[in-house]
């Protein structure tokens, strides 16, 4: 309860510090010169990732580190790195594009884009199978951000979830991984 | 000691193709040979002497008086007579065995093993091992596999491999792996190759949703499998023993895992719950056979752990996959 209620309430307090059109567009940031564009972001995100399929478990609580780098007021394209500590040391890879709406600082966003799952795992084989799964797993995944936040320089999200299809033998695993907090600083 | 064939992808070209498949992969089998001998040495696993077995064990162990044991809510142990039979059992087949007995904390173990030696490599061991000691009287855990190690010591007499096979039953594997623990610290020095331990191997269920699993895996909801569970550097003989399981005459249905690292961390867990779990810690690459106990047998640590609640058509099959399993282990070229 505790984990969760913290990025929720600075994500309140991110909507209640700053005045709602004091960011609305990213050519009109308060507090950088109007002629350079904040396009960049260097962000951290904490939280957990899962890979649950027929042929392997990997799961993963731990961060990592992201860029986004914004195309034009709506679209940006985005790509991260994170360890995670459960099994032992665990890595997923994203990348992918979002598209989002300014609303004062909020700034929810929506994705698509791909997972690769690499580390330890619990593995599964049968006599009809027998053949050992690789170490690397991918996914297709639909990256959700609802609770984002732009202030000046400074981004954060919480609960931001990339879920979707991970590419197995003869079906789909649940794919996952999860930012309850997320911060990031835009250059 | 298996013939690897590694695909010539690295790690960086397979993420440098985006595929986002699992395509980098080891691959392990047996030699023909091997498998021929391993095949031919499950033939002749009698499944009259592994219902005989239990029937005997149990038989001796109703007459022994049990220790009411507190490391598991007083529950009683018995394991004297059922060492005596192990050791007459042994005796009857012509073996000599050594009883390696240690009294420490307060607790004797007595673990009981024999050697079938290697004619060419008779310093590399492959372990055979279960251990005698049971709660109430344990037909499942663990007279059958203390069946399946008297069996395979039956079949394997007078039949020298290039490895030497030891067939060791553990004591005082309910009491915190303690015989297991103290064999693996006592000869940490040997060269163990390839070790299998099994722990309940007779229960089997066709119902639909007779068998559960620890949380987060998804198990098959029919406990008609044997589980065969590895650490990473087991992993590929696991491979290759999934491929022979397809190969013998009676083939048995088998679920494999592998636990990540050496299976001492959080997602490992569940499978420490046995004598294999010591030498996993070692490095040795071990694999750990059951029907998986309570996730599938409701009379688990019960007194209603009865011969007549086995499925012996089950074990049979699960021995002759594990004769044919050590053999080919200890005369793999």
């Amino acid at each position: 309860m505790r984990a969760t209620a913290i990025p929720m309430l600075l994500a309140a307090w991110l909507l209640t510090a700053a005045p709602a059109s004091a960011d609305s567009a990213p050519s009109t940031a308060p507090q950088t010169p109007a002629s350079v564009p904040l396009r960049s972001e260097v962000y951290v995100p904490a939280g957990l990732a899962l890979y649950s399929g027929n042929s392997r478990l990997v799961a993963g609580v731990g961060g990592g580190v992201g860029y986004r780098y914004q195309l034009d007021p709506t679209w940006s394209v985005y790509t991260e790195a994170r360890l995670g500590f459960y099994a032992g040391l665990s890595g997923v890879i994203a990348a992918g594009a979002s598209a989002g709406v300014r609303v004062g600082t909020w700034n929810p966003q929506l994705g698509v884009g791909g997972l690769l799952f690499a580390g330890e795992s619990i593995r599964v084989l049968s006599s009809a199978e027998p053949e050992l799964p690789g170490r690397l797993a991918g996914a297709v995944v639909l990256r959700v951000s609802p609770l984002r936040f732009v202030l000046g320089r400074f981004t954060a999200s919480a609960l931001s979830v990339d879920v979707g299809c991970g590419l197995q033998r003869g079906g789909c695993a649940l794919a996952l991984a999860a930012s309850l907090l997320e911060t990031g600083l835009r250059f | 000691m298996f013939k690897y064939k590694r695909s010539t992808c690295s790690l960086v070209a397979c993420a440098a193709a985006a595929s986002l498949l699992a395509s980098c992969q080891s691959d392990a089998t047996f030699d023909d040979a091997a498998v021929a001998l391993g095949i031919r040495a499950a033939r002749e696993v009698d499944p009259a002497q592994l219902r005989q077995h239990i029937t005997k064990l149990l038989d001796e162990r109703q007459l022994e008086t049990p220790e009411l044991a507190t490391y598991y809510y007083k529950q009683p142990l018995r394991r004297v007579r059922s060492g005596d039979y192990v050791d007459a059992a042994l005796r009857t087949y012509g073996y000599t065995p050594v009883r390696e007995i240690e009294d420490a904390n307060d607790f004797q173990t007595q673990n009981i093993y024999i050697d079938v030696p290697g004619r060419e490599l008779p310093q590399e061991q492959v372990l055979l091992t279960g251990h005698y000691d049971n709660w109430h009287l344990g037909a499942d855990d663990n007279a059958s596999a203390v069946a399946v190690l008297l069996e395979a010591a039956r079949v394997l007499r007078d039949k020298p491999l290039r490895r030497t096979v030891r067939i060791v039953a553990f004591d005082r594997e309910e009491v915190g792996l303690m015989g297991s623990d103290r064999y693996a610290r006592l000869h940490a020095g040997e060269h163990i190759t390839a070790l299998l331990n099994m722990d309940c191997v007779g229960f089997a269920s066709r119902e639909p949703g007779s068998q559960s699993a620890p949380p987060g895996l998804a198990l098959r909801s029919v406990g008609d499998f044997l589980t065969i569970i590895a650490s990473d550097p087991a992993a590929p003989m696991l491979s290759s023993v999934l491929k022979l399981s397809r190969q013998l005459p009676q083939s048995v249905s088998v679920l494999g895992l592998v636990a990540p690292g050496d299976g001492h961390n959080a997602a490992g867990a569940a499978f420490l719950r046995s004598d294999h779990a010591p030498f996993w810690q070692r490095g040795v690459p071990a694999l750990f056979l059951t029907d998986t106990a309570n996730y599938r047998n409701p009379n688990y640590h019960k007194m209603t752990d009865l011969p007549q609640t086995l499925d012996y058509d089950f074990l049979a099959k699960n021995a002759q996959l594990i004769v044919a399993a050590v053999v080919a282990l200890a005369e793999e070229g």
